[in-house]
């Protein structure tokens, strides 16, 4: 044998860990338990979202209310599930951000006094990084692979060169895909959470009205969709105010069309331009069937590989907080019990090897 | 379960419910270790550290804790759930009981061994909520058997403070405005008769923005100036603890999964929800 030791050391690291990871960034309280990075032993997720339906949209301090109230349940109930021993678990992940830091916290403070109470290291995670290594909860990722982010609070293309490295090679200047969803469901009529409402309405509609593409500056991976919502709100209001039946779902189809037309178009050519050998589609926005069809059909008609985790590992959930704190723990980073909530947290920064070995 | 009845062990102590932060580490004989860190903004960032620090220069193994202390609040929110949710984690991983403390009560206790008045006395403690509002109740010095009293302290077989009865809680935990909440107290100041009327009214916690305020109790009153005590003390731990021994050893546990901060009002966005028609 003649491996270097730090990549016997890798190696040993990459076999028999099970990883208890905490996610409460947003309005999920989640905890997973899963083996090596791929394999979940069990993912609990405690949705909030019938109690902030009646507010219209999350509400934070509610948010953190109810995150306090089922954390540690959660995690009993993970660990008697899996049948793993606390004593058994490799190391306690955290979402560390970016969420929303009163969220974020009470995740945090659970995770820090779990890893002291059992005397296990602590791994930060990224948030967004769970979103890309979702995928690796069903397939092994490729590299260099591009992944395309798209949830309520993103909206970004991250090329990684390989395991581990995170390169954001654009992202929304304004509003998220899932936040412009929201309100032009909102505009439009539809209750909270509106982006089903509208993909829907999109995918019925026999026409859609003609709107806007925002491609911005020749050759940018950046988006911009505050216009585009702008000129929905636009229509609508006309429509109103001359007393005309407002054509929500040409309205919303056109908006889709836009939306999707744009996502696509960016992340094919990201894959082109370095050679990808995936595209990685990540977030909650990944359930909208029009963005998924549309994705489907183009790297279809030109030989990209694309991937797209299941449903329930593509919205907010903890078992993808376990895959990529995994990553870590194989390059031997982890956190120390300092941490705390960082809302507008580096995915760059959190590479491997980005901070040295913190 | 064998664990539920020590309470002759050691038990750890937190709250981080307003700007000071508050860990310590008792056993029967006393106090072990105790910090109270100005931490504001960075509860979340020192509290796990600071709890290891305790156990180990107090040369406790967490495996060995008898119990947790937690205050609950009421305080701020953030804060508040900060030490509740370690305190929970802590309690339920390593299989703890765990008592819930007002750090309202705990602030009136640390108040009053800080100020040290003589005699009878009530105790009211704030923090501050803004806009004229204070995290307060209304404590009242226990009565002490005539031949007892402080003198006790250090003497008696399970002694030390420990044996001092906890403040008599006159008022609930509630957010109050300060004005409001000192004229009620002067109404019910008036309606006791002499011989019941403390021989003072110590105002403790966050005084500072309210101290004009809380002054004029002494005219509405109808006290001496000197009647009406200020004194800053944040929750101290060993209050929070001591409080919590008495809590624990009275078998007044709470589960560890139900264990919720006192917020003491439902979120603004709940209010307006049911302000609507
Ligand atoms: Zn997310």
């Amino acid at each position: 044998m003649n491996m270097a030791p730090k990549q016997q050391k890798e190696d040993a690291n990459r076999k028999s860990t099970c990883i208890l990871a905490v996610e409460t960034s947003c309005d999920e309280t989640s905890v997973a338990i899963v083996r090596d990075g791929r394999e979940v032993l069990v993912n609990l997720v405690a949705s909030q979202i019938e109690t902030h339906k009646a507010f219209g949209g999350v509400v934070p301090e509610v948010a953190s209310r109810q995150h306090v109230e089922c954390i540690t349940l959660l995690m009993e109930q993970a660990i008697s599930e899996s049948g793993v021993a606390p004593e058994e678990l490799t190391a306690i992940a955290v979402t560390e951000g970016p969420g929303l830091v009163g969220a974020l916290l009470v995740g945090i403070m659970a995770a820090k006094a779990l890893a002291f109470a059992l005397d296990k290291p602590l791994i930060g995670t990224h948030h967004i990084a769970g979103h890309i290594y979702a995928n690796r909860l069903t397939e092994e990722i490729q590299y260099p692979a591009i992944a395309l982010v798209v949830s309520g609070g993103h909206t970004e293309i991250v090329r990684m060169e390989s395991e581990g490295r995170f390169e954001v090679m654009g992202q929304t200047r304004d509003d998220a895909v899932g936040e412009a969803y929201d309100k032009v469901a909102r505009a439009l009529g539809y209750p909270y959470p509106g982006g089903p409402h509208v993909d829907r309405a999109a995918q019925a509609a026999e026409s859609a009205v003609p709107l806007p593409r925002v491609w911005l500056e020749e050759g940018s991976y950046d988006f911009s969709l505050s216009g585009l919502k702008s000129a929905v709100l636009n229509l609508v209001n006309q429509s109103r105010m001359k007393g005309e039946e407002v054509d929500a779902g040409g309205i919303a189809r056109g908006f889709q069309e836009s939306v999707v037309e744009v996502l696509v178009g960016k992340a094919i050519r990201a894959v082109h331009e370095f050679g990808a050998k995936q595209l990685l589609l990540c977030g909650g926005v990944a359930a909208n069937g029009g963005l998924r069809s549309e994705l489907a059909a183009r790297c279809a008609a030109e030989s990209i590989t694309l991937a797209i985790p299941p449903m329930k590992y593509c919205t907010d959930n903890a078992a993808m907080i376990g895959a990529a704190a995994h990553v870590k723990w194989i390059h031997g980073e982890v956190s120390d019990l300092y941490i705390k909530g960082e809302p507008g947290m580096s995915l760059e920064g959190w590479s491997v090897g980005a901070s040295g070995a913190r | 379960m064998e664990k539920h009845n020590r309470p002759e062990g050691r038990i750890l102590a937190l709250d981080t419910s307003s700007a000071a932060q508050a860990v310590a580490v008792l056993d029967e004989n006393g106090v072990l270790y105790e910090s109270c860190n100005p931490a504001e903004r960075n509860h979340s960032v020192n509290l796990l550290p600071e709890i290891e620090r305790a156990l180990r220069e107090s040369g406790t193994d967490k495996r060995e804790l008898a119990g947790i202390a937690v205050g609950i609040g009421p305080g701020s929110y953030t804060g508040v759930r900060i030490a509740v949710t370690s305190a929970k984690t802590l309690a339920w991983a390593l299989k703890l009981p765990i008592a819930a403390v007002s750090s309202l009560e705990a602030q009136a206790a640390s108040g009053r061994e800080a100020a040290s008045p003589q005699g009878r006395g009530w105790i009211v403690p704030l923090v501050d909520a803004r806009r004229g509002q204070a995290y307060t109740a209304l404590f009242g010095t226990p009565e002490l058997p005539a031949s007892g009293g402080d003198a006790a302290e250090g003497n008696a077989p399970n002694g030390g403070t420990e044996n001092a009865a906890r403040l008599k809680r006159l008022a609930d935990d509630a957010i109050l405005m300060v004005d409001d909440w000192t004229a009620r107290i002067a109404d019910r100041l008036k309606k006791l008769p002499e011989s019941e009327r403390p021989e003072y009214v110590l105002f403790t916690g966050e005084t500072e923005k309210h101290a004009e305020t809380v002054r004029g109790l002494a005219e509405l009153a109808g006290l001496r100036t000197e009647q009406v005590l200020l004194r800053d003390c944040p929750a101290e731990g060993r209050w929070i603890g001591r409080i919590g021994r008495l809590k624990l050893a009275a078998g007044e546990t709470s589960d560890a999964h139900a264990l919720l901060p006192n917020y003491t009002q439902v979120t603004e966005a709940e209010a307006n929800l049911l302000r609507r028609p």
